[in-house]
């Protein structure tokens, strides 16, 4: 019961915060100079093309960018109350649409890379904690070093590199060819899955490196403390000294890093994103930004604010069912 | 009635084959005997053929047959090379939405056409419309569309949907604030008279005889995405969402009604129809478009086939500039030349054979300038040097356009003056005029001691005469790869005779903002097209705010006197010479137009000419049929647009 009234109490608490950060991005995305309109006549230009400067005028007077900011933001976040996030200038469509066709595969994507992340880094945190210093140890440190140092669309772009140069395949995308364009259907679906594995991988992989130095170090730690040292004294099996005493405590600081890593998953993997092509929010996001596509830049800054409280939400569940020792007052 | 081209083209073919025709007069002669022997009267018509794809739909019931879909005289098309086969896909990339060009110049249609003439030169030629004529001492253009002419539903396509396009979009304050400056040649609107079914009459208050290139330029179905021009529009899918236009109750409120308008007019709705070969099927923002052919479309092959040869063009959309290189050398693009630079040449060269595809080149006028904003507001000393002549002159002298050919154009460039290239209608020769696009350091460096710019600092820079450094910044906007390098050279060059320089790149809607808005850049450096100087005078005339040395004087200009800054009587000439320009039809008193302003350039050195971008490449797949080795690249003929792309095709293998 304590645990609900916590959680409902976090609920109303994020509704202030939301506001702020509303405003806030509102605000960012307006500072730079000019409007989408400017800046989608700049583009032209750029190409040889010019728009007649009027053309644009009654474009703006539509969607309302003529007027104060205020009120521009009170359009805006009234709509989203009701589930209306705006229009994209540029795409020409509500900005729901376009969010939510690719949601799906962005959060696909982000949770493929976690659970990777996951797997990968605790035992290899925990075999360098309990093989401290040896050269397995050493090895793997210095690869998950190297990991952690090569930004993730380097790594991408090798991944392109080595698949169209050496073996003549199809660069990015999360599907062949022949799907990429196809309705959904269950070859679509599998055709998906043997493409998803590159991002993921190429996501995971910085964040790797990190989880696994928490995860040694937090193993080390718990390693030392004297309830193991008397579980070994009992003569519990090794294993099971590791895995129910030392592993279940030293997890604790990678459950509460788990808040943060969901939102840092989804805003990482733009770049990653832009560089393999993939049709999940982040390219567009960019593209938003970079054309003051306002309200889309907007909604997906919020979708951010709100994936990165309920992360921390989340976190601290899953930190009160795996560690008894927590209250929630 | 025999278009134009058509015309031409038999021509061409006939004096090819006169001696093989001699040779065979007998043979014919013969033939033809035989024939009225038979008893047979004038051969049928060849009946029309259709793609597989739509014949199948024919049978189905769901598609009236060819010969109710094509007009009562299709336009032959001769495809550039050989009859083509049906079926296949066209792949190309484009980058968002604000890059619609991508694929509006695959479905170029307009009421005129650009098209190639024996020569290789561009000339207008019929579209939509088949035959035009000039009444009232070149005053009324009378436009005749051909008959029987159906929309991608299979509505009919006649004179309404122009006269909608002008009656209720151009003219109607809610969708434009001002009618497109085109089509009010000083200032006097022109008037749009609807004749019949099939005749339309445009009159202007003077001779105007550009019109009809404008018809090739601005004449597409509207609003082409974000350019909002266009010469035609479907009356009867757009006009019920017209608010109180009578047809459909009007919504609540106007500007709801305006958006979802201008959503339905929009050219990536996939229920608005079109006359292009190819209408939009699938429009998937971020991702990807589909066009499939339309099955209406009203062009036929010389031996009978309805146009396009392509099923379908998909369209994917990539933000990642290294995307459009990795589909590329992996072969999936067939025919593309946007996106494409110098700089990815070697890459794309090292897959050439094992992809089977080949780089085509395409001739470009895009002349590389910089200009020195004659106006500039933030300085005195500065803006005064700027204004001098001789300090001009000496900036062009001090530059090695030798080197920033070969360094960064591989050689491909061409030193130009501000002149119309050798592929525009307005190319001429000039005889006599001053060379100030040698490198000549020395000269150079005389002319600035000349200017009392003696002087220099403990760095060696000349100093100003207001006692400091002279300092000159080059704001670039978008200036990237090998045209980056080229403003590197003159910049080193520029320091060499002693003028301090500095290089800023800038945000583009910043630059943009500082350039055309308030005009308070320094000095800018970017392309200007050579082709078609008269239809996109920018940085020609001084009559745009978007000339970098010019943005006061044109302000001045287009403000009526009210506001900007009142140019020298050279100047004025200059931008009456435009005005001229667009209203002169002789070819010769044209010419001598143009000698003026070439030469008042050539002597003024307003803009200082760096090197003209003579080619464009791109890639052709092996695979790809009827795409010409030779053509221009230009925003104004929308290539490959006018390239025919409904004769393109997918070779079997």
């Amino acid at each position: 019961m304590s645990m609900l009234r916590y959680i409902l109490r976090r609920l109303i608490r994020m509704i202030p915060t939301l506001i702020v950060i509303s405003i806030l991005t509102f605000v960012i995305i307006q500072l730079p100079p000019g409007d989408f309109f400017d800046s989608i006549q700049a583009q032209l230009a750029e190409s040889e093309s010019r728009a007649e400067q009027e053309a644009f005028d009654t474009l703006r007077k539509q969607y309302h960018l003529d007027q104060p900011l205020w009120k521009q933001y009170l359009y805006w976040v009234g709509g989203c109350l009701v589930g209306d996030f705006g229009y994209s200038f540029e795409w020409g469509r509500p900005v729901s649409e376009l969010i939510g066709e690719r949601l799906g595969l962005t959060f696909l994507m982000s949770f493929g890379a976690l659970i990777f992340m996951w797997c990968v880094a605790i035992p290899i945190g925990i075999y360098s904690a309990r093989n401290r210093l040896s050269f397995g140890d050493y090895a793997l440190t210095f690869v998950a070093f190297i990991g952690l140092c090569v930004p993730g669309f380097l790594v991408a772009l090798i991944a392109m590199h080595i698949s169209v140069f050496w073996f003549g395949g199809s660069a990015g995308g999360l599907f062949s060819h022949a799907y990429q364009y196809a309705p959904w259907s269950l070859a679509k679906a599998w055709d998906l899955l043997t493409h998803l594995w590159v991002p993921v991988v190429v996501v995971g992989a910085a964040g790797t490196a990190t989880m696994m130095r928490i995860m040694r170090t937090s193993m080390l730690d718990v390693l030392d403390e004297q309830y193991i040292t008397t579980a070994r004294a009992k003569g519990l099996a090794e294993r099971w000294v590791i895995y129910k005493y030392a592993v279940r405590v030293a997890i604790n600081p990678m459950i509460s890093i788990l808040g943060m890593q969901i939102p840092q998953l989804v805003s990482g993997s733009i770049i990653v994103a832009i560089v393999l092509g993939l049709p999940t929010t982040g390219p567009l996001f960019y593209r938003a930004l970079e054309t003051q596509d306002m309200y889309l830049a907007g909604t997906f800054l919020m979708l951010l604010a709100i994936l990165l409280l309920l992360g921390n939400l989340l976190a601290d569940i899953l930190l009160a069912l795996a560690d008894p020792r927590i209250r929630f007052d | 009635m025999i278009d134009d081209l058509e015309k031409r083209g038999c021509s061409l073919i006939r004096a090819r084959s006169t001696a093989v025709l001699l040779a065979v007069t007998a043979l014919v002669a013969v033939a033809a005997s035989v024939a009225r022997a038979a008893g047979s009267p004038e051969p049928p018509r060849a009946k029309y053929s259709e793609a597989p794809m739509l014949a199948e739909r024919v049978r189905r019931g769901d598609l009236p047959p060819l010969e109710e879909r094509l007009p009562e005289e299709p336009m032959v098309v001769q495809p550039v090379h050989e009859i083509g086969q049906y079926g296949g896909t066209w792949h190309r990339m484009m980058k968002g939405s604000s890059d619609f060009h991508a694929y509006g110049r695959c479905v170029y249609e307009q009421i005129l056409r650009w098209g190639v003439t024996p020569s290789g030169g561009i000339e207008v030629g019929p579209g939509l419309v088949h035959t035009w004529e000039w009444e009232n001492g070149d005053k009324t253009l009378v436009l005749h569309l051909r008959k029987g002419l159906k929309w991608s539903d299979g509505y009919p396509f006649d004179a309404d949907d122009i006269m909608f396009w002008w009656e209720r979009i151009a003219r109607d304050k809610n969708l434009h604030s001002s009618i497109p400056s085109f089509w009010m040649p000083n200032d006097v609107t022109m008037d749009v008279v609807r004749i019949d079914n099939y005749t339309v009459s445009l009159t202007f208050d003077r001779p105007y005889p550009i019109a009809v290139q404008y018809l090739a330029f601005k004449g597409n179905q509207w609003p082409l995405v974000f350019e909002r021009a266009g010469f035609f529009a479907p009356r009867h899918y757009l006009e019920r969402f017209l608010p109180d236009s009578g047809a459909h109750s009007p919504a609540p409120d106007d500007s709801v009604s305006y958006a979802v308008f201008e959503a339905m007019a929009n050219d990536f709705n996939p229920s608005r129809p079109v006359m292009s070969a190819w209408k939009v099927v699938t429009w998937d923002p971020g991702n990807f478009l589909i066009a499939e052919r339309n099955p209406y479309y009203w062009k036929v092959d010389p031996a009978g086939n309805q146009l396009p040869y392509l099923d379908t063009i998909e369209m994917e959309i990539f933000l990642n500039p290294e995307m459009i290189n990795f589909r590329a050398v992996s072969g999936r693009l067939q025919m593309q030349q946007r996106h494409f630079n110098w700089e990815d040449e070697d890459l794309l060269r090292e897959f050439e054979t094992q992809r089977n595809y080949r780089i085509f080149e395409y001739d470009t006028a895009s002349l590389r300038i910089i200009m020195m904003n004659l106006q500039y507001p933030g300085d005195a000393v500065i803006r005064e040097l700027f204004m001098e002549k001789r300090f001009r002159i000496a900036m062009s002298l001090a530059i090695d356009r030798e080197l920033i050919n070969r360094l960064c154009y591989r050689g491909k460039g061409v030193i130009s003056r501000m002149r119309p290239s050798r592929s525009s209608p307005d190319y001429v020769e000039v005889e006599g005029l001053p060379d100030y696009l040698v490198h000549d350091p020395e000269r150079a460096n005389s002319l600035l001691d000349e200017l009392g710019l003696t002087e220099r600092d403990a760095d060696g820079y000349r100093i100003g005469s207001d006692g400091r450094t002279l300092s000159l910044i080059i704001e670039l906007y978008n200036v990237k790869g090998p045209d980056m390098d080229a403003v590197e050279i003159v910049r080193s060059d520029w320091e060499k005779v002693g003028i301090k320089t500095s290089l800023k790149p800038e945000e583009r809607t910043l630059y943009f903002q500082r350039v055309t808005q308030n005009g308070e850049h320094m000095i800018g450096a970017i392309g200007a097209d050579s082709t078609f100087p008269v239809l996109s005078p920018g940085r020609w005339f001084a009559v745009s705010m978007w000339d970098e040395w010019a943005h006061h004087w044109a302000e001045w200009l287009l403000s009526g006197g009210d506001r900007g800054i009142e140019p020298p009587a050279v100047v004025k000439r200059l931008q009456e010479t435009h005005r001229t320009l667009s209203l002169t039809v002789d070819k010769e008193k044209r010419q001598e137009l143009w000698k003026s302003v070439i030469r008042a350039h050539a002597e003024n050195m307003w803009v200082i000419p760096l090197v003209a971008q003579g080619k464009e490449i791109g890639v052709l797949s092996n695979d790809f049929g009827n795409v010409p080795e030779h053509a221009v690249a230009s925003w104004i003929t929308m290539t490959p647009g006018y390239l025919n792309p409904e004769t393109f095709y997918l070779r079997s293998r």
